[in-house]
């Protein structure tokens, strides 16, 4: 019965006109995924209205392309940018942008790509074999086992991501704290909100992730000047690309497992794409021999998040069309789609109508290997970008940066926080504090708030803690960090007995040393932070103030104790001092960030259209030295993107400027406003 | 306070004449080449988000002059943001709308953030959702099991207005239940009733038709709660909602007790059901629209809520429309909410603190 819906499924993806529009839709995906900011939700919400008149598999073609190939041409900014397309892309961050940065960019993407191909095709397989346990599957993991799922995630990033596991948990610990602003899950008590309607509801995620990630490596790209690729252009990028495919081959059962944990990962909502590449990573890291090499250009660091984030998209299809119950905002737009194609979720769609939902998959793993074939064919060009002047590479990221994060909810708070997370997010990256926790913990702080909440009142306390697949989970939780400790205990060993040759060649590419002082910073920031959440605490009812209270407490202990450990071994504080001011680059950066601020006064002033060019114009005189011809048509690009697709396409609300009236009453009347308002 | 009520009452007035006002034909060419801003609530994709874009799209159709309408999705601070900015910032030339949720029990509590006026605020359209009670069957398998069941209701909150009614219902009948708030919506307590974590919910029909359906074997509907009119009269049951045998509230108190539902509880609920609840999403207007203006927008709404292809679109597509009201009644419902009688209140704070 399954194998034959199986088949039937696939010669129902491969019908036309369904297959052609599977291509618009992963046409449409690759651009969407390779732009920070934008994401595979505006592509469906785009799209889904003309689907209201499609045939039900062609409707699901189109929408399927999109959803699928998303996390697969996100590696590009992951790759090239250190900036994760997508909070699923975040893993391959850590070892894909330091392959870039040694050059090896291409390689990189050969990797990615055919593991994304292969996560999307094995992950159809593996769910085609494990539909008959899916339900049993989804109906064990309820609120309980939710919380310690993710909390093993948060255990995972928090230890995985940097060099210091105290400094990746109270990393996580800010996250989560910053997770718990706005209206409580418990009550309707808005938490450290300031008076301002922008925090009554949780932070909007993008302008923190792109103000943590895409910043601070656009201020280091504008202030230093230079290519991405710290090594000469000298080698060839076919032969990286085979290259990358052959490190797939080599790790394929790493790619199998880590396909395996993303289909099985998927399965459970709400929690699946924000967590799983760094499950695999960390599984990655921890079944093998060598783990030293990973964060500084290991290709299997690649290969374990891509095959993962790929593969999950299939197993996130199963709760939506079982249950009705959307993991993502993705998901519920399918669900939706659904429903207007007749289709009800629910057992026919494992059952009678399990044809489609094979269909569906199928889709899925097709969309998957014709984007990596895509992108394959593209990757060379792609790759190329890592060897061109920064300074033609950062006008263009920086537009899609800030329209990135105005799409979050078009209020002015939306560039306040980007630009507040940008600064933190340099400073972590100069002090050498790991981001990514932080990403994590605020990701899934309300989730984790809720199902604890949830538990606790269900069972009236701790009743539920001693359930089988909490108590297996919590197993793998302390055996994580455990052994995450020992790891950096003997890498800290060997490096000061004997640095393995390994290490010694990816010194030349990786992060700059960590900043003593600017670590110290960053440690006084999140401890001021954590003593001011204290304030507001004794007006709140006990599970109002639970949340905060246990990301406060540890996260304190786990600051505190990091500054210790950093004050004693410090050098002196005028040298630390005149380390950071006799450092042209962060000078540099600090013009850079004021460029950006008196963009956003501009805005307020005469609007975002006119402050948007503005910026990449001068940024272009001013900072690349380039004359008209180049400034010209990257201007007009600019203003063409603000306009055509922003405007016109998205819809954008845009900010009322203050002078909105008075440009009004110059322009002629033949001239349409919405071209510079 | 005063200023606030009198430019209600002066907004009502408006709206009022609105209604009365002629749509010359000057007026049906008002919005030819004009784009209309749609500012939702919600975020793009949710289950709002999509209702929202339909209405608008059939509006567009029903408009005088089929104006371009362009959807805004304006998510955060639980609702407040988008209709605080149409309030405050949106265009008084009828081009600038407010579709959603707007929470008159936050208004009433002076909520954090709330600083819209809805008596201020031209009323273009409004509708009430339909509500039921859905339980396990293995946990109360009939309307007689109620009297001596005990179970765990899981809710989105006790003070959400969905379940301060539901709450109320459940008083009202007496059952003997705990409540465990903090689920976000319905997908998530339906998950958890089919899980077993909880053993029932106040379910809006969508949900209940998406999520359960008259055939599961998991939980069924052991009563609905029925629609009352402006002056609290009941009014039938809504075509194609739910089984033939599901009772409304006060059916259901019949059969349990034998009697009418009297008290605190049934008064309480009778009112939050229609001063409230009946009116849950609303279109409004910045104000300052003129009335002819809003008049051609209410006139169109009406359209759109009768007309059969956007009903089966919606059927369709999100589940079985909710009951719309008429623009008199929306009008009404918008100027009279803040009119909670005392004993109202006090019942109603004891079930928000469950």
């Amino acid at each position: 019965m399954t194998l034959d819906a199986f088949v039937q499924g696939l010669l129902l993806a491969l019908q036309w006109p369904s297959f052609g529009f599977l291509l618009v839709g992963v046409a449409v995906g690759i651009w969407l995924g390779a732009v920070p900011g934008l994401g595979g939700v505006i592509g469906i919400v785009l799209i889904l209205p003309f689907t209201y008149g499609m045939d039900t598999l062609s409707a699901f073609a189109i929408l399927l392309g999109i959803f699928a190939v998303t996390s697969t041409s996100d590696t590009i900014a992951s790759v090239l940018l250190g900036i994760p397309g997508t909070a699923s892309s975040q893993a391959t961050v850590l070892d894909g942008h330091p392959l870039a940065r040694r050059g090896e960019a291409a390689r990189a993407f050969g990797a990615a790509f055919t593991v994304s191909a292969f996560g999307g095709l094995f992950g159809a397989v593996i769910l085609a074999i494990s539909l008959p346990i899916a339900l049993p599957i989804i109906l064990r993991f309820n609120n309980p086992e939710l919380f310690s799922l993710a909390l093993l995630g948060l255990a995972m990033v928090g230890s995985l991501s940097g060099k210091s596991v105290s400094k990746g948990l109270a990393a996580a610990c800010f996250g989560l704290l910053l997770s718990t602003i706005g209206y409580a899950q418990d009550a309707a008590i808005p938490r450290y909100w300031m008076d301002n309607t922008y925090l009554l509801d949780k932070l909007p995620l993008i302008p923190v992730v792109l103000g943590l990630f895409a910043l601070p490596e656009l201020i280091d790209l504008a202030a230093k000047d230079r290519q991405i690729a710290r090594v000469a252009d000298t080698r060839t990028n076919w032969r990286q690309l085979v290259q990358g495919m052959g490190d797939v081959a080599r790790n394929w059962w790493l790619a199998v497992r880590c396909s395996a944990i993303g289909v099985y990962i998927g399965m459970i909502p709400g929690i699946g794409g924000a967590v799983v590449d760094w499950l695999a990573y960390g599984h990655a890291l921890q079944s093998t021999k060598n783990p030293e090499t990973y964060g500084t250009g290991d290709i299997r660091g690649v290969i374990a998040p891509e095959a993962a984030n790929n593969a999950v998209r299939g197993g996130s299809l199963i709760p939506t069309v079982a249950f009705g119950v959307p993991g993502s905002a993705m998901n519920a737009l399918l669900l939706g789609a659904l429903l207007i194609q007749g289709l009800q979720p629910g057992k026919p769609m494992l059952t009678t109508d399990l044809p489609i939902t094979f269909a569906m998959i199928w889709n899925i793993a097709l969309a998957n290997i014709i984007a990596a074939a895509l992108l394959m064919v593209l990757a060379n060009q792609i790759a190329k970008l890592t060897f061109m002047s920064a300074h033609l590479i950062v006008p263009g990221v920086i537009l899609f940066v800030f329209m990135g994060a105005w799409l979050s909810l078009a209020e002015i708070g939306d560039w306040v926080t980007l630009l507040l997370f940008g600064v933190l997010g340099y400073l972590m990256k100069l002090g050498g504090w790991p981001r990514p926790p932080v990403i994590l913990a605020f990701i899934l702080g309300s989730l984790m708030e809720n199902s604890f909440l949830l538990s606790w009142k269900i069972h009236e306390g701790l009743g539920w803690i001693d359930r089988p697949i909490v108590l297996v989970i919590l197993v793998l939780f302390v055996a994580t960090i455990f052994f995450s400790v020992r790891r950096n205990r003997r890498v800290e060993n060997q490096a000061s007995d004997d640095k393995p040759a390994s290490r010694a060649a990816n010194v030349a590419v990786a992060e700059d040393p960590p900043m003593p002082l600017v670590s110290m910073i960053v440690g006084g920031i999140f401890l001021a932070t954590f003593a001011v959440a204290i304030l507001p605490l004794p007006q709140w009812p006990v599970l109002v103030l639970a949340f905060p209270v246990l990301a406060i407490v540890p996260g304190v202990a786990l600051t505190g104790a990091t500054l210790g450990r950093e004050l004693l071994s410090a050098p002196r504080m005028t040298t630390m001092w005149q380390e950071i001011a006799s450092d042209p680059h962060i000078r540099r950066g600090c013009q850079f960030l004021a460029y950006c601020l008196a963009m956003v006064g501009l805005a307020l002033l005469v609007g975002q259209k006119i402050a948007l060019v503005a910026l990449v114009v001068l940024y272009l005189i001013r900072w690349g030295g380039y004359g008209w011809r180049v400034v010209t048509p990257y201007a007009a690009a600019t203003a063409a993107i603000l306009i055509g697709f922003y405007d016109r396409v998205v819809h954008v609300f845009w900010l009322k400027p203050v002078l909105a009236d008075p440009i009004r009453a110059v322009i002629p009347d033949w001239f349409p406003a919405w071209l510079i308002l | 306070m005063l200023t606030r009520r009198l430019l209600g009452i002066l907004a009502a007035g408006a709206a009022g004449a609105a209604i009365m006002a002629p749509v010359t034909a000057s007026a049906e060419d008002y919005f030819a080449g004009k784009t209309i801003n749609w500012v939702l609530p919600w975020p793009a994709g949710s289950g709002g988000d999509l209702h929202g874009r339909l209405t608008a799209r059939y509006m567009e159709k029903h408009i005088p002059g089929n104006p371009t309408i362009v959807v805004i999705n304006k998510p955060g601070g639980s609702g407040i943001i988008a209709i605080n900015n149409v309030y405050e910032q949106g265009e008084t030339d009828g081009t600038t709308y407010f579709y959603g949720n707007w929470s008159p029990s936050a208004v009433i509590d002076a909520a954090p953030g709330v600083r819209y006026v809805p008596e201020e605020m031209g009323v273009v359209g409004t509708a009430g959702a339909d509500l039921a009670f859905m339980v396990r069957n293995d946990q109360v398998p009939d309307l007689m099991a109620l009297k001596d069941a005990e179970f765990i209701v899981g809710g989105r909150g006790a003070t959400n207005a969905i379940e301060v009614l539901g709450n109320l219902a459940l008083k009202t009948m007496g059952a003997n239940f705990r409540y465990v708030g903090g689920f976000g919506g319905f997908s998530k307590i339906q998950a958890a009733i089919k899980a077993n974590e909880v053993h029932a919910g106040h379910a809006g029909l969508p949900g209940y038709v998406k999520f359960f359906g008259p055939d599961s074997d998991v939980a069924h509907p052991l009563y609905y709660h029925q629609q009352f009119d402006i002056d609290g009269n009941p009014l039938p049951k809504p075509e194609k909602a739910y089984p033939a045998d599901v009772p409304t509230l006060f059916e259901a108190h019949k059969a349990l007790h034998g009697e009418e539902p009297s008290g605190p509880y049934w008064e309480a609920y009778k009112w939050w059901h229609s001063s409230l609840m009946s009116a849950t999403t609303a279109i409004l207007s910045p104000p300052g629209v003129e009335p002819e203006v809003l008049a051609i927008m209410q006139g169109a709404f009406q359209d759109v809520v009768r007309d059969a292809e956007y009903l089966t679109e919606y059927e369709d597509s999100i589940g079985v429309p909710p009951p719309f009201n008429s623009t008199e009644q929306s009008i009404q419902i918008l100027q009279t909410f803040r009119d909670m009688p005392a004993e109202v209140e006090e019942v109603v704070k004891e079930v928000s603190a469950l």
